[in-house]
């Protein structure tokens, strides 16, 4: 296959049994999908459908029970876990339903701890974080910690996080669920148009309907299966 | 609901088992120590009552005369002319049993006399005391001595005493087993007069009297003796030992408090991590009282769990610090002290009652906060947080005030309880500065870190202060148990020092010749040895033991010229005039002595000669690091006069110019061939051998120490591990972002170590405050001591070390669960 057809994100048969107590349930049963480069995917489902846990296993934060996870066509979970990590420090950013922020850096340090991960020195961070707080419009936030902003604003900082170090995967699980109507809106819109601008493959989960205008694929989770429907 | 509340917390108590065992751990090892102390110091007391009852028996009253003892004929005078039937006379003494190379005791009664008076007479069926009277040198022996002799009765021992030796026959076994029956040989008084060489006195007559006969008997007793009350003696020996016993049990409530710092620790993570759960049952009613009761219940639990296992753990740790105990009181009191383990129930109830209400009290506190909190702010993590930025400011200001209240307490009494008191108060005061100053100066370390290793040395950094709020009093017990160390540390450092410079200073003599128990150098010795033209001069002593109502007193008769003089290091009293006035009849008395009997110079001091009371005038007051109970010094010539021929006990010998200690001992030596007994040692040899007695004696403070480290260390580990769980999401997060599982583990280890040095640091002037008053307060009141203070830089840089290090290796269980713990579950529980 040349590299230029390959899928950025592949899976094979993917599937994610938890076991507590000594009951097991199949959150993901055999799912196989393919995402292109610069695609908008969203998951949608129910609470507990396995959303999450597929951003996860497409994240290489967990393991899964069977199958595969092909990130450019190399098997995510023949890395190791020092791989992974040095993989999601590159190419990957991540949005969070409950923001996430570290709450003893500041909002310009929060920025700038991926670019700084990824070996960038500290001008350049330092440059790079108040440009990308001016794209997000919070120029002027920097020295303030994520306690002093809303929820709204709080978001803000954490898709600006994420995009920073211009990763070609992001991720985001449910990235309005905190927000108002409104403000939700406002993050989505920034999202789309950030990863857009700049060809990054967007999967988010959530079970807001209107996210479907905005994106290129829906995909629905129900019972551990996914069903491709029309946007 | 009041079921339902319980049980969610037992199940919160039960989902994080092996953080709440470490916080039992930390309790018990706390409780164990203070079971341990508690038993060793009742076994020490029993051991001492013991003898009492075994040597003086059931007597209310003892006579006693001066240093040649009770001539015998009073016994007759006051059983026939006094009437007074209940009365036994005693020959007591030391004697040497040559088989084993070790003195031990004997007992000289009279068998007939003795009647119920005295605990310990013969085991039934292994012989009869009447036999002791009617058969000269007879003897019942303990049951160790026995063993340790290999002997069965019908056999015969050889004892040395009295410059000779002698063959005694076993005619049986004395019955019971307490401690005070150990080394112990009984005899009929006239033998033990034989074997002590004391023929014609006793060393005292037990009495039983009614107050009006003793008061009948006292007036009329002839010059010389004297009528003492009994349970006095006990009571002297008890406070003796008092001081020695005070200073081991607040060591083990150091132990108890780093301990309690530990559950107020745990507690107050307790209710952080199950804010929103307290905050959820607030809101849909539970009233502030039942979420208090809830939170003191499982303290209480805690509490009694970790005192059962500080049980366990103390009963064994008390038998290996009996023998500690008994090694310093030997040491320090020169009392035997063959000591058993007896577990006293009230001291087995005290930890009980200790670890579970100290648990509680620890645990008000946060479960008052946690019960006053609306629910609204309950939910709040900024909430939370500013509260615990108060808490810093709060625990400052009450450490202000406890610090103040402590330097109020030492310098308003000069009681030795109000002492420790007063040094528990400032040292918990200044402890309670430890988490702010930590703050501030990690703070300050933030920036550093960040021009080191950038946005993550911040996180590091600020990830530190941030953890003050569930780390601090973790940090401050570390702190407080690290302070211990150091203050310990500097304390026995500067003892040892001024020991040591003491020594140097007071043996001048080139050899000294010491003997055995009970044994006594020949004058004709001394001439032989003045005669030796190695020898320049020989300054002879004569150490006796004066019985009073206050207990023994120690006289010491010297027989010194001008060099031996110079060894005493006067702390009061211009040394010419001090000498003219000892020579003059006048005596020196040690520090300690001083001290507790609060005498100056020019005082005098009443003591009880051969001719009846008498006032010697004090002429000078010398350091004496040899005994804590005191000595009274006096010219050979003056003990002579005033309490009779006493047996010379040591000489020190002073080489002449130009011959070295190795000649002077060769030369010795041959005279020495003949006289058994007689420890021959260079002043070198000495020197060391006091010194390890010393170390012998600071053993088992070093112990305690020891513990109280564990303890903290137990603690730190338990908040560490804590707060790893409590920042699973924060891990997850930069895990998500792209932190390997190395950096996660290197983050942890980061944070612990700055806490550790903080601790560290914040110990250094909390030890040096504690050593500082441990020297000028704590062991001036309780051993009358004064000392140099001196600071050595090592200990200093081993206190820092100690807790960097504690941190670290406490942080290496939790860095690994951070190094293994995959994110994604992490993530979903907050999500």
């Amino acid at each position: 296959m040349e590299a230029s057809k390959q899928p950025h994100i592949a899976l094979r048969g993917l599937s994610k049994q938890y076991t507590s107590r000594g009951r097991s349930s199949r959150v993901l049963d055999n799912v196989s999908i393919d995402i292109r480069h610069g695609e908008f995917v969203v998951l949608l489902g129910r609470s507990g459908s396995g959303k999450s846990t597929l951003l996860n296993l497409i994240g290489g934060l967990d393991t899964p029970s069977g199958g595969t996870v092909q990130v450019d066509g190399r098997d995510l979970f023949a890395l190791s876990e020092r791989e992974r990590s040095l993989w999601r420090r590159q190419a990957v950013g991540v949005v969070f339903q409950a923001y996430n922020l570290i709450p003893t850096l500041t909002v310009a340090e929060n920025l700038r701890l991926p670019l700084e991960l990824r070996g960038d020195n500290r001008r350049t961070a330092v440059a790079a974080a108040e440009t990308q707080l001016a794209a997000v419009g919070l120029a002027g936030f920097g020295t303030a910690f994520p306690e002093e902003l809303s929820g709204g604003e709080q978001q803000r900082v954490a898709v600006a996080r994420a995009l920073i170090h211009r990763p070609s995967l992001v991720l985001a699980d449910e990235p309005t669920g905190n927000l108002d109507l409104e403000t939700a809106r406002q993050v989505l819109a920034l999202l789309d148009d950030l990863c857009r601008h700049n060809r990054m493959t967007l999967v988010m989960a959530t079970h807001a309907r209107e996210v479907m205008g905005l994106a290129d694929r829906v995909l629905s989770i129900h019972a551990g299966r996914i069903e491709e429907t029309d946007p | 609901m009041t079921s339902l509340i319980l049980r969610a917390g037992w199940r919160q108590l039960t989902r994080y088992r092996g953080q709440w065992s470490l916080t039992v751990l930390a309790i018990a090892i706390g409780v164990a120590v203070v079971v341990a102390v508690d038993l060793a110091n009742q076994s020490a007391l029993r051991a001492f009552d013991a003898a009492h009852r075994v040597l003086a028996g059931e007597a209310t009253h003892q006579l006693v005369a001066g240093p040649e003892g009770v001539p015998e004929a009073i016994y007759p005078w006051l059983r026939i002319e006094r009437g007074i039937r209940r009365a036994a006379p005693v020959v007591e003494g030391r004697v040497l049993l040559p088989a084993l190379g070790r003195a031990v005791s004997v007992l000289g009664v009279d068998s007939f006399a003795e009647g119920d008076l005295r605990a310990g007479g013969p085991a039934p069926g292994s012989g009869d005391i009447g036999r002791l009277m009617a058969e000269p040198a007879t003897a019942l022996l303990s049951e160790d001595l026995l063993q340790a002799l290999r002997l069965t009765p019908g056999a015969s021992v050889a004892v040395r005493g009295g410059g000779r030796t002698s063959e005694l026959a076993v005619i049986g076994r004395l019955a019971g087993d307490q401690p005070a029956l150990t080394d112990l040989l009984v005899v009929d008084v006239a033998t033990a007069q034989e074997l002590l060489g004391r023929d014609g006195y006793l060393s005292r007559i037990d009495l039983v009297l009614q107050p009006d006969e003793a008061a009948a008997l006292r007036s009329a007793l002839p010059p010389g003796l004297r009528l003492l009350d009994a349970a006095g003696q006990v009571e002297s020996l008890h406070e003796l030992t008092a001081a020695f016993r005070l200073n081991l049990t607040a060591l083990s409530l150091l132990a108890l408090l780093v301990g309690l710092f530990l559950i107020y620790n745990t507690l107050s993570f307790a209710v952080v991590r199950r804010r929103q759960m307290v905050g959820t049952l607030r809101a849909i009613g539970v009233t502030q009282r039942e979420v208090m009761r809830d939170l003191l219940l499982e303290a209480a639990l805690l509490g009694l769990i970790g005192a059962l296992c500080g049980i366990l753990l103390g009963v064994p740790l008390a038998q290996g610090l009996v023998r500690l105990v008994g090694r310093t009181v030997e040491a320090l009191y020169a009392e035997q002290a063959v000591l058993g383990l007896v577990l006293a129930p009230a001291s087995l109830i005290k930890a009980l009652l200790l670890g579970v209400l100290g648990a509680v009290l620890a645990a008000w506190l946060p479960a008052r906060e946690s019960a006053l909190l609306p629910p609204r702010l309950m939910l709040s993590r900024a909430a939370l947080e500013s509260g615990s930025r108060r808490w810093l400011l709060r625990a400052a200001a009450m450490g202000l005030m406890l610090v103040v209240a402590g330097g109020g307490l030492l310098a308003a009494s000069d009681g030795l309880l109000t002492g420790f008191a007063g040094l528990f108060a400032v040292v918990l005061g200044a402890a309670l500065w430890v988490p702010l100053l930590s703050a501030a100066a990690m703070q300050l370390a933030v920036g550093p870190l960040g021009v080191l290793a950038g946005t993550a040395g911040r996180l590091a950094g600020r990830g530190a202060v941030a953890s003050l709020s569930r780390t601090g009093v973790a940090v401050t017990a570390l702190a407080v148990a690290v302070a211990a160390v150091v203050g310990v540390g500097i304390m026995i450092q500067s003892f040892r020092i001024s020991v040591s410079g003491w020594l140097e200073h007071t043996l001048r003599a080139d050899v000294y010749l010491s003997v055995a128990t009970g044994e006594a150098l020949a004058p004709t010795l001394i001439e032989r040895l003045r005669r030796l033209p190695q020898v320049a001069e020989v300054s002879v002593s004569r150490r006796l033991e004066l019985p009073t109502e206050t207990g023994s007193l120690q006289l010491w008769g010297l027989e010194l010229g001008p060099e031996a003089w110079a060894g005493f290091q006067l702390l009061a009293g211009e040394s010419e005039a001090a000498y003219a006035g000892f020579r003059n009849g006048g005596v020196i008395v040690s520090e300690p002595f001083a001290y507790r009997r609060r005498l100056s110079v020019g005082d005098s001091l009443q003591l009880p000669t051969r001719a009846g009371p008498r006032a010697f005038p004090i002429v000078a007051i010398y350091r004496d690091y040899g005994s804590d109970r005191g000595v009274v010094t006096l010219h050979a010539d003056t003990l002579q006069r005033w309490f009779g021929d006493s047996p010379i006990t040591g000489l020190g010998v002073y080489a002449a110019p130009a011959v070295p200690v190795q000649t002077l001992v060769a030369a010795l030596q041959p005279l020495l061939a003949n006289t058994p007994g007689v420890r021959l040692q260079s002043q070198q040899a000495l020197k060391v051998r006091s010194l390890e007695i010393f170390d012998q004696t600071f053993a088992i403070t070093n112990v305690l120490r020891l513990l109280a480290g564990l303890v903290a260390f137990a603690g730190i580990l338990a908040a560490l591990t804590a707060l790893q769980l409590e920042r699973a999401r924060e891990g997850a997060v930069l895990r998500a972002i792209g932190f390997t599982p190395a950096q996660s583990a290197r983050l942890v280890v980061v944070q612990s170590g700055l806490l550790g040095l903080m601790a560290g640091l914040c110990a250094l002037p909390l030890g040096i405050l504690l050593s500082g008053l441990l020297v000028q307060v704590i062991l001036r009141r309780a051993f009358g001591w004064s000392m140099n203070f001196q600071i050595p830089a090592a200990t200093l840089v081993e206190g820092v070390v100690l807790a960097s290090a504690a941190a670290l290796i406490a942080a290496a269980y939790p860095a690994w669960r951070s190094y293994r713990a995959a994110p994604a579950p992490a993530l979903r529980e907050e999500a």
